[in-house]
């Protein structure tokens, strides 16, 4: 069952962040460093990134809980982020499984490649979710992307947001039962429309 | 009375009925809402979708029940009585309407990837699939999975809850594969080789995409095809889901793709009972073409397949403990990941299959072989060849491996004959068959192919075709019988005259003999001009390698030479570089690998092992960790100069005189609950690089199992890891486990802080890798 837009993303489209590059790598580093050049250009061949995404209605309830159609979430963090938002873009991005068999085969091999690609996806997940955001936004002001397990938005919530976008069936990502999502490098997100 | 559905397809098409979701969604279900809980709430909406979809020409209508298990309902034995009674009734008034029991996808990703178990994922099928037994179900219909694994699972859990027929269709992605790899191919080897009865793709997308897939499963496939497309691509328009291609556009694009080879014909999301009048009037005149056999031998991993037709295979030899100390010791030690750099290395060198033989008197054999495989499908797509002399360690890792396997072996005894075929009848594989039986190796090439279509008879009295198995008429040493190498040639020839593959293993020739690969390679040219389909051989041997190329060229199988040119006109840098005026301690502290191996190797001819150690190798890295903890350094360089260690302790573990163990051991595990591992792993390298031995439980690991390996390997230190402030109960209750034990455990983590180390009761907090390793230096240091 189909209720969402599912697309790849374009691989053209995407560009690391240095920040996000160095706050994962411990260090201050560029995404032109030729090392991480070559890393992050090797990812991106082995990704195959793509997203889900809709649109919602958001309604506030009396109970002080948000209704984002996917769940019922009691959470300040995003009431306050949301910023009174009446509609929101639901989005969960991945680099797809072959990222992550990649990350599995580096683990056995060579214990410092492995860390350093780890780190690298994450923040290519990141932008890969930029563009995605951009895509979707389509000239929209809006509220910054906020996700399961960011303040008190309980990451229980994971995998309804999830089966609400199909994620699983059409776009290969599900939830563990620890609560974390397969493939590793996915987010997932909502994102408020300024009204 | 209706016919049997298996009967009914081979000579009449039929037709699968269309989309449940999307028409339920046009008629009040909640988009988020998932079909089925309507089969208890709107029961009427189901019988009428069902009645609409039988009015408009179906004959196989799915029961409401895709995404029904029992993991995500606890009543699910309820949905589907439900679901089923609501079908055969709507069923019941119509001649020839069958009615499939829908299995979708869990929603889960399996392990490795995921964390869900192939066992466990499997017993859920087949719960699923016994909640239907006796209901009246004519077939079992496994659609929308996008991971064979899971395929493979559910396929064998239906077969164990039920003999229904079952029909497998997947979900390809627009570049022609599944999500998690494979290819309509391997798919089709995997599925035949389960015993199902038709196989095919739904959803993703419309029949124009499936149009272009299809010819590669008729090219393989000799089941019938299954064809349920979408109505095209969704797009979002005023907050509906609405599909591309209407009514006329999806008929004609099916009876293209009928005219092409598919057998049944259906939809999936977008289309309606419209769809489904219009694609039964467009195709109901034409002539139904029931597939041919496919002479094919092949195997496959998760992902693709390798083909025995006249290109020849190797087979890698080197994962088997005979004469390998270094195997038997990461055998012993648990150390899989010598074993998969193993693998890895001798795919690089050319290998196309891997032979797995882990068979050590003093290991369990179906409990390493089943992990070693399992471990090994996580790091490479090549397929294996699974071999043991013990059926259960075969049945055990052919249950669990992910694609079509090669199994080694059966032969003429009637005993392993009764043992092999059935399994193979049920996990599927294409078994290599040794031309020996109860007698012995036969000393004529005649006996040794009549012992073949012996076995190749009782295989097909198993069911099994005989295109699945492959003959080794055995390599003698020509050192004991001057005739050795030529018996078995002929009966190479004899063998391939009749149509049959075979498969050597080429080092046995030259057994007692000086420079081995001359013989080997020469044995292995000539077999391979007789025809032969594989070889178990040695990948990091140049001469065979070469062989092998020069065969291809010279046979017109590698088209143009372009294989042989591209190998053989590298201007190659001497392998034996000169070693640089640098000192192993500077080459650690920069992180050079290969360098290190090298300086370690010259200077062990002049300096006594420990010397090297406590001369270099730890100065080195003690330097390095110190800047580490100076925030000089980071992370990247502490990890590569502690791999550039290993690398030299390694050679140095070589030269050193035997000795018992050191006794300084250490347990990791990433606690129960928690799946990162990079932190326990760089703990593993530092540890590992500084001398100790470390056993790595993994992670995800039960306190239980912590405690049963601190028995087994009576080990006095345990290092646990957590990421996640929710797994912090399981390291309490992991160290609580423990307190009996003469054992110390560290601790460490992210979320971990001396505060909560002693909260949990460990006995010391590591900050971070080189912490550890200072705990444990110090923990050994003042016990020696």
């Amino acid at each position: 069952m189909i209720s969402a837009e599912y697309r790849d993303i374009d691989k053209r489209k995407i560009v690391v962040s240095d920040n996000e590059l160095s706050a994962r790598l411990g260090r201050r580093c560029s995404h032109t460093d030729p090392e991480l050049y070559r890393v992050i250009e090797s990812l991106i061949q082995t990704a195959e990134p793509r997203y889900a995404a809709t649109r919602v209605k958001i309604s506030y309830l009396e109970s002080g809980e948000i209704d984002l159609g996917f769940a019922r979430v009691g959470s300040a963090s995003l009431a306050k982020n949301l910023c009174g938002a009446t509609e929101a873009f639901l989005l969960v991005v991945t680099l797809g499984v072959e990222a992550d068999r990649l990350l599995a085969r580096l683990s056995k091999t060579s214990r410092a490649e492995a860390f350093i690609f780890d780190a690298v996806a994450s923040a290519l997940a990141e932008a890969v979710c930029d563009v995605a955001e951009a895509e979707i936004k389509g000239g929209l002001v809006c509220r910054p992307r906020f996700s399961p397990g960011y303040g008190d938005f309980s990451i229980d919530h994971q995998g309804e947001l999830l089966s609400y976008l199909g994620a699983p069936a059409h776009l290969g990502v599900c939830v563990c039962d620890s609560g974390l999502m397969s493939p590793m490098k996915t987010i997932s997100a909502v994102i408020g429309i300024k009204g | 009375m209706k016919k049997k559905f298996i009967e009914q397809i081979k000579t009449k098409r039929l037709y699968f009925d269309g989309a449940t979701g999307s028409v339920l969604q046009s008629r009040g279900l909640p988009v988020g809402t998932p079909p089925e809980v309507w089969t208890l709430t709107h029961p009427d909406e189901i019988y009428r979708l069902h009645s609409e979809y039988i009015r408009a020409g179906a004959n196989i209508i799915k029961t409401n029940t895709f995404g029904v298990n029992r993991l995500k309902y606890p009543n699910y034995r309820e949905y589907i009585s439900e679901a089923v009674a609501i079908a055969k009734r709507a069923a019941a008034d119509v001649d020839d309407c069958y009615v499939a029991l829908d299995v979708g996808p869990l929603g889960r990703l399996l392990s490795p990837l995921g964390d869900l178990d192939f066992e466990d994922a499997l017993s859920v099928f087949r719960d699923t699939v016994a909640a239907a037994e006796g209901l009246g179900v004519d077939l079992i219909l496994i659609e929308t999975m996008n991971d064979s694994y899971e395929t493979k699972a559910a396929v064998l859990g239906a077969r164990e809850a039920s003999s229904l027929p079952i029909v497998v269709t997947n979900a390809y992605d627009t570049k022609g594969r599944l999500m998690t790899g494979a290819t309509p191919e391997a798919m089709v080897a995997l599925l035949e080789g389960l015993g199902v009865d038709a196989i095919g793709m739904n959803c993703s997308f419309g029949p124009d995409g499936m149009r272009e897939l299809l010819p590669r499963l008729v090219a393989r496939s000799s089941l019938p095809i299954v064809v349920n497309p979408n109505a095209g691509l969704p797009r979002i328009e005023d907050g509906r889901t609405v599909y591309s291609i209407g009514t006329e556009e999806f008929a004609e694009q099916m009876r293209l793709m009928a005219e092409q080879g598919a057998c049944l014909l259906g939809g999936c999301c977008g289309t309606t009972p419209a769809h489904i009048a219009a694609l039964v009037k467009a195709t109901e005149n034409l002539p139904y073409v029931y597939p041919q056999r496919k002479n094919i031998t092949t195997i496959s991993s998760f992902a693709h397949t390798v083909d025995f037709d006249g290109s020849p295979v190797l087979i890698g030899e080197r994962i088997n403990p005979t004469g390998k100390p270094k195997l038997k010791a990461a055998l012993r030690e648990d150390n899989v990941d010598y074993i998969l750099g193993e693998v890895l290395s001798q795919v690089e060198h050319g290998a196309h299959v891997i032979d797995v033989n882990v068979g050590l008197p003093e290991l369990d054999e179906v409990s390493v072989l089943r992990r070693v495989v399992k471990e090994i499908q996580t790091v490479t797509d090549v397929p294996l060849q699974l071999d043991s002399s013990s059926p259960e360690a075969l049945g055990a890792s052919m249950r669990i491996y992910n694609g079509k396997p090669l199994v080694n072996s059966v032969n003429g005894k009637s005993e392993i004959m009764h043992a092999v075929f059935p399994l193979v009848k049920k996990y599927g594989g294409t078994v290599i068959a040794l031309t020996l039986d109860e007698k012995g190796i036969p000393d004529t090439a005649d006996e040794r192919v009549a012992i073949a279509e012996r076995i190749i008879t009782c295989a097909a009295e198993y069911g099994i075709d005989g295109k699945d198995i492959i003959v080794d008429p055995l390599t003698l040493p020509v050192s004991a019988d001057k005739d050795a190498a030529i018996k078995t040639l002929r009966a190479v020839e004899l063998l391939t005259q009749k149509g049959i593959k075979t498969s050597l293993g080429v080092s046995n020739v030259s057994f007692g003999l000086p420079t081995r690969d001359k013989i080997n390679s020469s044995f292995f040219s000539a077999a391979l001009t007789l025809g032969l389909s594989a070889a178990i051989m040695n990948p990091y041997s140049e001469a065979m390698m070469d062989a092998y190329r020069t065969h291809n060229a010279i046979f017109g199988i590698d088209a143009g030479c372009a294989e042989y040119i591209s190998k053989n006109s590298d201007t190659v840098a001497p392998v034996s570089q000169k070693v640089q005026n640098i000192t192993l301690k500077y080459a650690i502290r920069r992180g050079l690998k290969d360098s290190s191996a090298l300086i370690a190797d010259s200077l062990l001819e002049t300096t006594a092992p420990i010397d090297v150690i406590n001369g270099e190798i730890i100065p080195a890295l003690d330097e390095i960790g110190r800047e580490f903890e100076a925030g000089r350094a980071y992370l990247p360089e502490l990890l590569s100069s502690a791999e550039a260690a290993s690398v030299a302790f390694e050679r140095v573990k070589d030269k050193m005189p035997r000795r018992a163990a050191d006794g300084r051991s250490v347990i990791l595990a990433t606690v129960k609950g928690d799946i990162h591992d990079i932190g326990k792993n760089i703990v593993k390298v530092m540890l590992e690089s500084y001398g100790f031995t470390v056993y790595d439980l993994g992670r995800d690991v039960s306190p239980e199992r912590v405690l049963e390996a601190v028995r087994e390997r009576g080990c006095s230190l345990v290092g646990l890891s957590a990421l996640m402030t929710t797994t912090v109960p399981a390291m309490k209750e992991t160290v609580e486990l423990l307190r009996g034990e003469r054992v110390a455990v560290m601790v460490g983590g992210a979320v971990l802080t001396p505060e909560y180390a002693k909260m949990i009761g460990a006995d010391f907090y590591a900050a971070d890798a080189m912490g550890a390793v200072r705990v444990a230096e110090s923990y050994y240091g003042g016990k020696s």
